[in-house]
């Protein structure tokens, strides 16, 4: 079937280009800036395993494992961010919605504060916090089937009520908030390839899960009604790709800290730029996903140095108005 | 042969009884319009035809199979259902809309085949909108956005429409013309319709059977002559009014509820 007009075809076709050189263009801006300076030539020379020197180490063992983690955590959060925001028919749904930023918040905090030197147990204690989260909040809103509204304000009480238990932390253990900031406004310093290893298999998946589930979403969009009269399964549907999305937020948060704002805009940007289709809009957010974050991330530990800001602080500020800016546009037009 | 039919259905919302046992059976082939006043549970009887609301008690059975013995997609294939004014973000493309129609038809992973997209091509032109196929839902006329829903359930292929107002919010013109094509798709094909309608003269024009329902209950159901008196009129909307006669053809003048 001729599936797509001439025009939709070319503005993706387009887009995707630009989406794939961004990538590669943030890809090597990130390795070759740094305290360390790298030139392309001896990127080149170290990618050929001609070169073996110290860059080696530092590009190999520190640049390249954390640009490929910021990568795969944009991705796996842009994905649950699209899925959510077509699953709850919410724009402005993220995976905070379901619970994933509370609940890894509290998990982690509390090991960080009360088990100090049990920092390694942060990402699985972060990740079991926010997947008990999300499934604790799905199944407050159940009633026969999860209502949108419901399953929002179930995650609005739910992170108000875990917020509760880590304000008490910060004022009882006061003294021990400094070690926890930069997780909490998410962070990829540091991060190794044990870090790429651990979120891999969740990209991977939600490569998959998403890609299989972008025609349902699209079916979701028509409506609960419409959907189950084509023949959905709706709650079950509903519920497999709510829980991949929570799973995807919760294996980004567990090795970045608690990134906001990706999950957020960048499906949202994805749509304003090539519509609401989810078999495009999910491949799309996902490449934009690892731009934005891999770009941010090389701005946070260059703008400042020799200090290093949070990841999460500069998608805040570069993310925000630019977002602000597509809005005033796109209502313009 | 009947076989679409309801036994002893009741159902409502939360504790809140709608449906009252009702039970109707509809032939093969034939258009049945549901009417009553507002809120008589005439959306709700069609949702828990097309299994959209699970009854409390009773059954719904399509050729004498029990529909919650069914799974989701074996129902659409046979039973299509657009709901009292469906929504979907304005950007979709009106062949895009079409094509969800195939949901049913469709595996997780399998491609759009040649029958799918024939399919498509026949929905798009049965309901008139094969020079629309390229325009977004958002720039469609309203009846043309109707034309576009029905399209995509009968690109579902089923044996039986359920259409919940089919015709509201159009000027006369697109209300005959969307009555129109379904007369035209059940003497072509044998497509069942069941229908909600409010325009109780359109209804009697347009089918061969009036289902009157008041209070969650069926008052009365039978052809137009036997359904569309000055008495029943009043006996289900507390209006006056008269019967006309033309050309074989009935239709009621309101003349207030005074
Ligand atoms: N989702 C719902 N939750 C609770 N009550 C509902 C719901 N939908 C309908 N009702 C109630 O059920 C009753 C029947 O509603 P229904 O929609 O079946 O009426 P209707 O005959 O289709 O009316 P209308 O002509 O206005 O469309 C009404 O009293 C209505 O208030
Ligand atoms: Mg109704």
């Amino acid at each position: 079937m001729r599936e797509i007009t001439d025009s939709d075809a070319k503005r993706r076709l387009m887009t995707g280009a630009a989406g794939l050189m961004l990538l590669a263009a943030g890809f090597v801006v990130s390795v070759i800036t740094g305290t360390v300076d790298i030139s392309v030539g001896d990127m080149a020379r170290i990618f050929t395993g001609v070169q073996t020197d110290g860059m080696y180490h530092v590009l190999m063992n520190i640049r390249l494992p954390r640009i490929i983690t910021g990568a795969f955590v944009g991705v796996n959060l842009a994905l649950s961010g699209a899925i959510l925001q077509a699953v709850l028919k919410n724009p402005l749904a993220d995976p905070g919605i379901v619970g994933v930023t509370a609940g890894a918040g509290l998990f982690a905090m509390a090991v960080m504060i009360l088990l100090p030197s049990f920092t390694h147990l942060v990402p699985p204690a972060a990740f079991i916090g926010a997947f008990v989260t999300s499934l604790v909040i799905y199944f407050l809103a159940y009633d026969g089937g999860a209502h949108p509204l419901r399953l929002i304000l179930a995650g609005v009480a739910l992170a108000a009520f875990l917020g509760a238990f880590m304000s008490s932390l910060t004022v009882l253990y006061s003294d021990r908030v400094q070690g926890t900031v930069n997780w909490m406004a998410g962070s990829l310093s540091g991060k190794s390839w044990i870090h790429v290893k651990m979120i891999l298999p969740y990209t991977l998946l939600g490569l998959f899960g998403a890609g299989i589930g972008a025609r349902y979403l699209n079916i979701l969009m028509l409506g609960d009604d419409v959907a189950r009269g084509l023949g959905l399964s709706v709650e079950r549907v509903k519920f497999m790709l709510t829980m991949l999305a929570a799973l995807l937020a919760a294996s980004a948060v567990s090795v970045a800290g608690l990134l906001g704002f990706v999950g957020l805009i960048v499906p949202h940007i994805t749509r304003l730029i090539i519509g609401s289709d989810n078999r495009f809009l999910i491949p799309f957010s996902a490449v934009f996903g690892g731009i934005i974050v891999i770009f941010a991330d090389t701005a946070a530990r260059v703008v400042f140095a020799p200090y290093e800001l949070p990841v999460g602080v500069v998608m805040a500020f570069v993310g925000a108005p630019f977002f602000l800016y597509l809005l005033s546009r796109s209502s313009r037009s | 042969m009947n076989f679409f039919a309801c036994e002893n259905l009741s159902a409502g919302y939360g504790r809140k009884e709608v449906l009252k046992n009702i039970t109707l059976s509809f032939e093969k082939g034939r258009i049945a319009s549901v009417i009553g006043p507002n809120g008589s549970g005439k959306s709700t009887l069609l949702k828990c035809m097309g299994r959209l609301l699970k009854p409390s008690a009773g059954c719904v059975y399509l050729d004498g199979r029990s529909i919650s013995s069914m799974t989701d997609s074996a129902i659409a294939r046979s039973v299509g259902i657009l709901p009292q004014s469906p929504s979907a973000p304005g950007d979709i493309p009106v062949h895009c809309l079409v094509a969800y129609g195939r949901n049913p038809h469709k595996k997780a992973l399998s491609s759009f085949t040649k029958e799918d997209r024939e399919t498509v091509e026949w929905a798009m032109h049965a309901t008139g909108l094969q020079d629309k196929r390229f325009l977004r839902l958002g720039q469609l006329s309203g009846g043309e956005r109707q034309r576009a829903w029905i399209a995509m359930a009968l690109a579902q292929r089923p044996q039986i429409l359920l259409l919940d107002e089919p015709t509201t919010y159009l000027d006369i013109h697109h209300q005959f013309e969307v009555l129109e094509l379904l007369e035209k798709l059940n003497t072509s094909c044998g497509l069942t319709v069941v229908m909600v309608m409010h325009d109780l003269n359109l209804a009697s024009k347009f089918s061969g059977r009036l289902i009157a329902m008041k209070d969650g209950q069926v008052l009365l159901d039978g052809c137009a002559e036997e359904v569309l008196t000055e008495e029943n009129i009043f006996d289900i909307f507390r209006v006056k009014s008269r019967i006309v006669d033309m050309d074989g053809s009935r239709a009621a003048m309101y003349m207030g509820v005074a």
